[in-house]
């Protein structure tokens, strides 16, 4: 069983390119390499967090199409800058979070089901839905897949029951 | 001293390698130990050349310093060296323009003006000095950044 620890993150505006869809085919991959070669760009960049940050936004109807907004951004510290207009930003809400660290991509579809299935299962948490159905990916220092490091974390906001 | 109002960042986890000093060291031995590092830095595996961290701590044992590099991933540890590994965190981040003669007025500033008032508690008993590429040694324009983690209130 994995181990998942409830964080409190605060409210952070990320900005970066938006894909919609299913991610059959390696959109989302291929979206992180687009931002990589232009996230200088982004004004207001937040370069000490040293953080990327994956925003999945699901579809009303995701349980029957499984189709998502996926934003691969980063950290902005002024929220109201223009940006260049093929960027969009998110801002993740202040709150709880149900944290799984993910120790390689490989793990990813696991992970995702594995952070789920404890929160529906959770006599303390259940899913907060308050600012829509979202979670995010969160990579740090510690995925430099160049250096052989892969581990990431997932956060999906929960709320006490 | 006033300071201006910091930004809240949060700051993924991360392990910072390099050489501590303890208690009155600190003081004394400060310039000293980042010369040090500069000399060794390329014995750090998986080091950040580009991003310096000097991490106060505070224990039982009293005040602890680490003036070391990121590091992406473990490796083994030169002999000296220290290691401290960083849950993630939101942090409260304040620049520090200037001469570093001044950082002490800095850190009591941020201390004893800003945090009692700003609704924050600190959340654990550390914080660091960031030393990235806004950092030019001897030069009025350079900035370091002080890293304080926080809560709410």
């Amino acid at each position: 069983m994995p181990k998942i620890d409830i964080k409190s993150h605060p409210e952070v505006t990320v900005v970066g390119l938006k894909y919609h869809g299913k991610n059959e085919a390696g959109e989302i991959p291929q979206l992180w390499q687009k931002i990589n070669q232009y996230w200088d760009k982004i004004q207001s960049l937040d370069e000490a967090a040293h953080a990327g940050y994956g925003v999945s936004i699901m579809d009303e109807d995701f349980e029957q199409t499984m189709v998502f907004d996926y934003i691969a951004g980063f950290p902005v510290f002024d929220k109201n800058v223009q940006q260049p207009e093929d960027l969009v930003s998110f801002t993740i809400p202040k709150g709880d979070y149900a944290v799984i660290t993910v120790p390689n991509l490989e793990s990813i579809s696991q992970a995702y089901d594995a952070v789920y299935r404890w929160v529906a299962q959770s006599e303390e948490y259940v899913l907060n839905l308050a600012e829509g159905n979202f979670n995010f990916e969160l990579y740090g220092e510690e995925f430099m897949p160049a250096e052989g490091s892969e581990k990431f974390y997932i956060y999906v906001p929960v709320k006490e029951k | 001293m006033t300071i201006t109002e910091p930004r809240i960042v949060y700051k993924p986890a991360f392990r910072v390698a390099g050489i501590p000093l303890n208690g009155e060291e600190i003081a004394n031995s400060l310039d000293m130990v980042w010369e040090i590092l500069a000399d060794r830095y390329c014995e750090i595996p998986h080091a950040d050349p580009d991003q310096g961290f000097g991490v106060h701590t505070f224990n039982e044992q009293g005040h602890h310093y680490l003036a070391g590099l990121a590091v992406h991933k473990d490796g083994r540890l030169p002999d000296g060296m220290a290691e401290f590994a960083f849950d993630p965190h939101a942090y409260a981040v304040f620049p520090h323009r200037g001469d570093l003669g001044d950082l002490t007025d800095t850190i009591t500033a941020i201390f004893d003006n800003w945090l009692p008032q700003s609704g924050y508690r600190t959340a654990d008993e550390f914080y660091f000095e960031y030393y990235d590429d806004h950092f030019q040694p001897d030069s009025p324009d350079s900035v370091i950044f002080i890293f304080v983690p926080v809560v709410e209130e």
